[in-house]
């Protein structure tokens, strides 16, 4: 599994916070004020409360529930309650790697991670979730038979990179849409896409369209295979 | 007073009206109703004030609405709203607010009844509510994020409207509906984009449900240097 991309890197300005699933890890993903980016176990170490409902200060992640403030190491930095006690090193979330790279948020939950690849220079478009299991989705994608773009009947072809990573390209049109996808759950999943780096608002737009349609039909069709 | 508000805390309709007026900056009268569990906005007295039986009720002299989208209009056209709230000379504009303006009834329709279903068990086709409100939640995060691509925040340009205002609480308090029916915020990153905004506009206050950014501001710490930092509390 190793780097698996969470969301767009546009999606994050710095001071956010954002939730992320891989495999069955729960995971708050957030930037601080200055840029730094971390990947934590989404439970607070006070009293479980999701992490992912916090608020960024500065570069600290507040718990929304006690506001125990933890810094970019994770440590329990600040007690609201207890504003003189310095709380002890011990008080610490879980982190894990995260990185940045080609415009997508990568974490990896494993010891060992390679270098996720994908080319530089890519223009995010959207991540967008699907009601259906990654399977299906796929197989609806590599049976698709529209134009990407309106007066650009040539097709596209499909190039399977790996697992997670495919490549639409238009035949006519200087059109290439990278997809990466990220399995939620046995019935959701996610596709984060990117398109070629000279793409315009509007084949963005039409780029946002084709995944809405991608969509429907994949969840389409899943509803009458399990029906 | 400028005008008088029939209101319940926990209603996002209502906090529409108090958040609008926040903005604004204008005073008025609150009236407290008991919506639940004394179902007080349907008593005689209240239908004899507004015979929609709904909350909140806007009431001005002898003038009474009960929809908040005319709310919305009459208080950003009497009380001299910055003109981007409803774009006086842009009919285009005024064209796409209305348009939103019915998109927030299909929210009250679908995830504010799942709301009061979660909140107060009131009775609901479950399965139609929470297919409804997804729909809705992927419609408007598909438009903020084609905005997005010219640049655009909000739903009709790059300054907040009464559409805005119209349609924020019920897509903001969508988690409250239930967990792991797709209608927690983490599927849609253009949404939580546009909630931050609208959180972040002079004048925003909060209900139940719907967090202010800064409650915990006072506490920002610097962590640049090795221990030594700020405790809230110093002497
Ligand atoms: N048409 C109104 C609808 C307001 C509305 O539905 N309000 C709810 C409370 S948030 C209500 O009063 N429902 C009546 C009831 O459930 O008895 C508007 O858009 O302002
Ligand atoms: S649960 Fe996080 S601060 Fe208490």
């Amino acid at each position: 599994m190793t780097n698996v991309a969470v969301g767009l890197s546009k999606d994050l300005p710095n001071g956010r916070v954002m939730r992320a699933i891989v495999g069955e890890q729960d995971l708050v993903v957030w930037r601080s004020k200055s840029g730094v980016l971390s990947a934590w176990d989404n439970r607070c170490p006070h009293r479980g409360m999701r992490l992912s409902h916090g608020f960024v200060r500065g570069e600290a992640l507040a718990c929304v529930y006690h506001g125990w403030h933890y810094d970019k190491t994770a440590t329990c930095r600040y007690i609201p309650a207890h504003p003189e006690l310095e709380p002890p090193e011990t008080i610490k979330a879980q982190r894990f790697s995260s990185t940045e790279k080609g415009g997508l948020i990568w974490v990896s939950i494993e010891e060992q991670s390679t270098e996720p690849s994908i080319p530089d220079n890519l223009k995010a478009i959207r991540s967008i979730s699907f009601a259906c299991p990654m399977m299906a989705l796929k197989q609806v994608i590599r049976d698709l038979d529209f134009t990407l773009v309106k007066d650009d009947n040539s097709g596209w072809v499909i190039q399977e990179k790996s697992d997670d990573q495919w490549m639409m390209k238009s035949i006519k049109a200087n059109i290439s849409l990278h997809l990466f996808f990220q399995n939620l759950s046995e019935q959701t999943c996610k596709i984060h896409a990117l398109a070629n780096s000279d793409c315009a608002p509007d084949t963005m737009k039409k780029m946002s369209q084709a995944l809405e349609h991608i969509r429907r039909l994949a969840e389409k069709h899943y509803e009458v295979v399990v029906s | 007073m400028s005008f008088t508000l029939y209101d319940y805390a926990l209603s996002g309709n209502c906090y529409k009206i108090r958040l609008f007026a926040n903005i604004l900056n204008v005073e008025y009268e609150r009236i407290a109703v008991e919506f639940y569990p004394g179902a007080e906005h349907r008593s005689e007295k209240m239908l004899q004030i507004s015979p929609a039986g709904t909350l909140p009720i806007l009431k001005k002299d002898d003038m009474v609405l009960s929809e908040t989208s005319a709310m919305l209009f009459w208080m950003a056209k009497n009380f001299n709203a910055a003109d981007h709230w409803w774009p006086e000379n842009d009919v285009a504009a005024q064209a796409q607010i209305i348009q939103w303006m019915g998109f927030a009834s299909d929210l009250t329709a679908t995830i504010g009844q799942g709301r009061l279903h979660a909140l107060f068990q009131t009775p609901i086709d479950k399965d139609k509510i929470v297919k409804g409100g997804r729909a809705a939640l992927r419609k408007i995060e598909a438009h903020l994020t084609e905005q997005s691509f010219d640049g655009f925040s909000f739903l009709t340009g790059d300054k907040p409207t009464i559409a805005d205002i119209a349609c924020f609480p019920y897509v903001a308090l969508s988690p409250d509906v239930g967990a792991n029916i797709g209608l927690d915020h983490d599927d849609y990153p253009a949404i939580r984009n546009w909630i931050y905004a609208l959180k972040s506009l002079n004048g925003f206050i909060p209900m139940p449900g719907i967090y202010a950014m800064h409650e915990l501001k006072d506490h920002e710490i610097d962590y640049g240097a090795q221990k030594p930092f700020k405790t809230g509390a110093a002497q």
